[in-house]
């Protein structure tokens, strides 16, 4: 079943709207800079991917991530001319981190904070009319495509008409320090699928997107910006941390199946690409064996290089960007790509600048501890 | 397609120190706390257990204890059709004591003296992915955070997962730990949103849930407790409106499992419901949150627990469950209905013979119509993979005859009667439109549709219908004499009076074409197609001229599935020209011509069409991905 998608919205530490992430993107910005939120002499690792635009937020403030999310959706929802009369909406969120910085600041600043900040409660209920569901999920690094998929279920289910789909993000304390201890290398960029990647950094950012079936689209009036064909799922089911080629795989196939296509008419694929030993080389052993002969064909780009490791609002920041790849005919080049590392031999990547060319389909890749996995397949809207 | 499989509860499991059994949820002491000794390391073996949080160990227990009660493997290794079981985790506090632990333990040194064991529990979803590796669960993984209605959300988007057509089967945990860091916030919490202070009991404890496609729970054998019904959600305390909208009007309950009533604002949000909702007698209420405290993210699991045991050992039909309502958070119910044997089949099926062989058939009405469905009584395996058969207009349902029992051995094939059989008044295209009617109909099939095979103004009917809907489940499709025109211009005058001048001579040769009707004569033939042209009616025509001249606007490219197009070589109605230029515009379908053949391909050549429609469909379902 193909649903629209009418309306996007992103910020990322390269831009603050979802145009002017594109644009970042396109000329290759990278928003990776020396660590500001936390004292750094209590880490090894110096630099992340922080959202600091100077009319955001300061630092050490809670609800960074809320008010992200809020901006969002409110950007998306403006883009797709939805009005909040419009009934029969739901919102899914889908979050790794979801208010635990508001809770850290709790707990060591005492700032104040509610339990149902931790879920944005509060703050995005008022985005929809009073008697549809508002969820948030925290599906570790995958949240978001998670929730595209959610929203494909209740809307290939009749049970709403359109869906506001977003995921959020921002850094703590706990993870990027257990990250920190657990990355012997303590990386200064985040290198995809390079040889020498010494590991992933975080990264801040939020994006949303609004789906809706094809007839409240043409009631509305709206064209879509592209069309969702369908999200898979997988859970490895084998390691608490490390992925495992086969459940990665499985998603693939999963999302394929939802979509109705085969692996030969994807154009490109936007993977989750973390800049992790392990990571990086299931995933292009996943994408080796899904596209087998293809694998010249693809264009394969990753965002992380740019933007970091947006956690759970990763999977879908990149498939808003995926979005706009479609439509505006360009790629993103995959930033701190230097030697490919042996696996990806011979892959069709995007490096050093980005590739203007049509593109039809494109797959988004987002994997998370636990062996969560997530694809999205999204199609160029006629 | 549209919610096609009804869903049951298959198991239920409890972990909660202080309670004894599921069937204690029904009593109303409050539990003792401490006085019960939590023993993960009994129930489940100290292997693995030594870094989890215990979040994590109560929801193992749980889901552990619903696993045996469902009859499912309790290991990884064993547990059947791992690669459609889901888990769906709903808890709130879970790993709140790691983070606050870690930020002071940075805050006191560095990230060197982290524990690299603490980063697995530093995600919030590690509950439902380590249920996932323990228990073998290979489908979605989701943690849901959710507040105080998380509960019956997990729930109700597990049911969702089924119905969509990801999973067969979903283990769904509600876990809330107590700690230190828990309380506070909880404490603290409350205050803030009722504007006093409360003394706020937390409960600690596990549940869980296993629910099932009912066909799945069927074949092998699980018991059964009931089935999830309407799920509504209502954002604040709204209560009243809550119950009202998940009611739909039949207010009769057996028992209501209302939200936790330790805050001021929600009890009197419940009081208010009972005042308004019922007019006579009040159902039963229960709340749990007298017994066990607040659970939060546990909470709608544990309703969901009490509910099933209330429905099997009270004798309850119907429950209904309401969680939320406090603490900023929205309000959610749920039903629970008692599912007796095939209540979940949504119309019953009665034994019918036609034409000396057996049928199982049903019925359902719309609008004083009535649209049936057939299937041959055959040995079919139950779990084979379905076929739905459509007649076209002024045919009926056993125009499928040859093919149906011809198929039936390897698939189970259920034949649609709708009301374009010219046996029916002919307003029904007042009411809704063709691809509505179909739709209706494929709500009968028991199973998920995997193939659909069409004729004539029924295929052009499924295009119009999948082109708004979507393919679904469907995975391929056979289409026998669609009409066909890829440009709007096509359609001049002189079409249109074509097709409406040779409309009685081709009603006439369809029932040429009926081998039964052999002996009978040109002029009897002529009277009773007339009597089925006025049947139909024009406006009945009007409905297939107009679906034939939108068949330019489809939307083609998208139907990837693939497609067989059936044409009969001297079809006077759909041209096999017609029908190559759909092939030509369909991305993956191939068009069969049946030399020496009519418009009704499936009476005229029948042993032909069914060795057609064998292979290909055979050729379809090898190739078919595993669910």
């Amino acid at each position: 079943m193909r649903l629209a998608i009418t309306g996007t919205g992103m910020l990322s530490s390269v831009g603050l709207n979802a145009p002017e992430c594109f644009s970042a993107l396109c000329r290759g910005t990278s928003g990776n800079k020396s660590i500001q939120l936390f004292a750094p002499e209590r880490y090894n690792v110096k630099r992340a991917y922080e959202i600091m635009g100077q009319n955001v937020e300061r630092t050490d403030q809670s609800s960074r991530a809320t008010q992200w999310l809020s901006k969002a959706i409110f950007e998306a929802v403006q883009n797709a001319r939805m009005v909040s009369e419009h009934t029969r909406v739901a919102l899914l969120v889908g979050t790794g981190l979801r208010e635990l910085r508001s809770l850290e600041l709790w707990w060591t600043s005492a700032h104040a904070m509610r339990v149902a900040d931790l879920h944005f409660g509060r703050a995005v209920q008022h985005h929809i009319n009073g008697r549809l569901p508002v969820m948030t999920l925290s599906n570790a690094c995958s949240a978001s495509l998670f929730a595209l998929g959610l929203a494909e279920d209740l809307l290939q289910l009749g049970e709403v008409d359109a869906v506001i789909v977003a995921g959020a993000d921002s850094m703590t304390e706990s993870m990027c320090g257990l990250l920190d201890r657990v990355s012997p290398l303590h990386p200064e960029g985040v290198q995809p699928f390079d040889m020498n990647r010494r590991g992933v950094l975080l990264g801040e950012g939020a994006a949303a997107l609004v789906l809706e079936t094809i007839e409240s689209a043409k009631q509305r009036g709206v064209e879509p910006l592209a069309w969702l064909r369908g999200v898979g799922m997988s859970c490895d089911a084998s390691h608490e941390t490390a992925p495992d080629v086969i459940g990665v795989k499985r998603a693939m196939e999963d999302a394929h199946r939802r979509a109705n296509i085969t692996p030969e008419i994807v154009d490109l694929i936007l993977a989750h690409g973390t800049g992790t030993h392990l990571n990086d080389e299931t995933e292009a052993k996943a994408i080796g064996m899904l596209l087998g002969s293809r694998i010249h064909h693809v264009m394969i780009s990753a965002l992380k290089g740019m933007i970091g490791h947006t956690a759970g609002a990763s999977g879908l920041m990149s498939v808003v960007t995926a979005v706009e790849c479609l439509r505006q005919h360009c790629v993103p080049p995959m930033v701190g790509l230097d030697e490919p590392m042996a696996e990806v031999r011979g892959f069709n990547i995007v490096a050093n600048e980005a590739r203007r060319t049509l593109i039809k389909i494109a797959q988004i890749h987002a994997f998370g501890f636990g062996g969560v996995n997530a694809v999205a397949i999204v199609e160029k809207a006629a | 397609m549209k919610g096609e499989s009804a869903i049951v509860i298959t198991g239920v499991g409890l972990e909660f120190p202080g309670i004894q059994d599921s069937a204690s949820l029904l009593g109303t002491s409050p539990i003792a706390v401490g006085t019960h000794e939590f023993r993960p390391d009994i129930k489940l073996g100290r292997k693995g257990l030594r870094y989890k949080d215990q979040a994590t160990k109560l929801a193992l227990c749980a889901a552990k204890a619903a696993l045996e009660d469902a009859k499912l493997p309790t290991s990884a290794e064993t547990q059947i059709s791992s690669e459609t079981f889901g888990v769906v985790v709903s808890s709130n506090l879970g790993n709140l004591d790691t983070v606050c632990r870690v930020v002071s333990e940075i805050h006191s040194g560095s990230t060197n003296d982290l524990s690299p064991l603490d980063l697995p529990n530093a995600s919030s979803n590690v509950i439902a992915s380590t249920i996932a590796i323990r228990f073998g669960c290979k489908q979605l993984n989701l943690m849901l955070c959710n507040g105080a209605t998380s509960g019956l959300d997990a729930l109700y988007l597990a049911g969702n997962a089924i119905r969509a057509g990801r999973a067969n089967r979903v283990l769904i945990v509600g876990v809330e730990p107590v700690n230190q860091m828990a309380s506070r916030l909880m404490q603290e919490s409350a205050r803030a949103w009722l504007g006093y202070e409360i003394e706020m009991r937390l409960g600690e404890g596990a549940a869980a849930v296993i629910i099932e496609d009912a066909e799945e729970a069927r074949r092998r054998n699980a018991p059964i407790y009931g089935s999830p019904g309407n799920y509504v959600y209502t954002r604040g305390i709204d209560v009243a409106g809550c119950i009202h909208t998940a009611l739909k009007g039949n207010t009769s309950i057996d028992l209501w499992l209302t939200p936790n009533c330790m805050y001021g604002l929600t009890s009197s949000a419940v009081q208010h419901a009972l005042n308004s909702v019922w007019a006579g007698p009040l159902p039963r209420c229960h709340d749990l949150g007298a017994m066990l405290g607040e659970t939060y993210g546990a909470f709608g699991v544990l309703q969901c627990v009490a509910a099933c045991t209330w429905l099997r050992t009270n004798g309850g039909k119907r429950t209904l469950m309401t969680a939320g309502a406090a603490l900023d958070d929205g309000c959610a119910s749920m039903i629970i209905d008692r599912c007796d044997r095939d209540a979940d089949e949504k119309c019953d099926w009665e034994d019918v013979s036609h034409r000396g062989r057996p049928y199982r058939s049903s019925k359902v009405f719309f609008s004083d119509y009535p649209i049936s469905i057939y299937e041959p009584v055959s040995c079919a395996s139950p779990s084979a993979t379905s076929i739905a058969m459509i007649h076209g207009m002024g045919a009926g349902w056993d125009i499928w005859e040859t093919l149906q029992w011809g198929l039936s051995d390897t698939f189970r094939t259920y034949s649609l009667n709708l009301p374009w059989s010219g046996r029916e008044n002919p307003r029904w295209p007042c009411y809704i439109g063709g691809a509505e009617w179909l739709r209706l109909g494929l709500q009968l099939v028991p199973k998920k549709t995997t193939f659909v095979v069409a004729h004539s103004f029924a295929a052009n009917v499924l295009l119009e219908h999948l082109n708004s809907h979507g393919t679904g489940y469907l995975r391929g499709m056979v289409l026998i004499s669609p009409f066909y025109k890829s440009r709007t211009e096509d359609f001049e005058w002189e079409v249109m009076t074509y097709y409406m001048n040779y409309f009685q001579t081709l009603l006439e040769q369809g029932l040429r074409a009926r081998a039964r009707t052999a002996g009978l004569t040109a002029d009897y033939l002529h009277a009773m197609a007339k009597k089925i042209r006025e049947r139909i009616a024009p406006l009945g025509w009007l409905q297939f001229f107009n679906t034939f001249i939108r068949t330019p606007m489809l939307e083609l490219h998208q139907f990837s599935i693939p497609t067989l197009v059936i044409a009969g070589e001297t079809d006077i109605a759909s041209p096999t020209a017609d029908c190559l230029a759909l092939v030509q515009t369909l991305p993956n379908a191939r068009l069969e011509i049946i030399p020496n053949c009519g418009h009704y391909c499936m009476l005229e050549q029948p042993h032909k069409v069914l060795s057609l429609v064998d292979k290909y469909v055979k050729e379809w379902s090898a190739v078919l991905p595993a669910i």
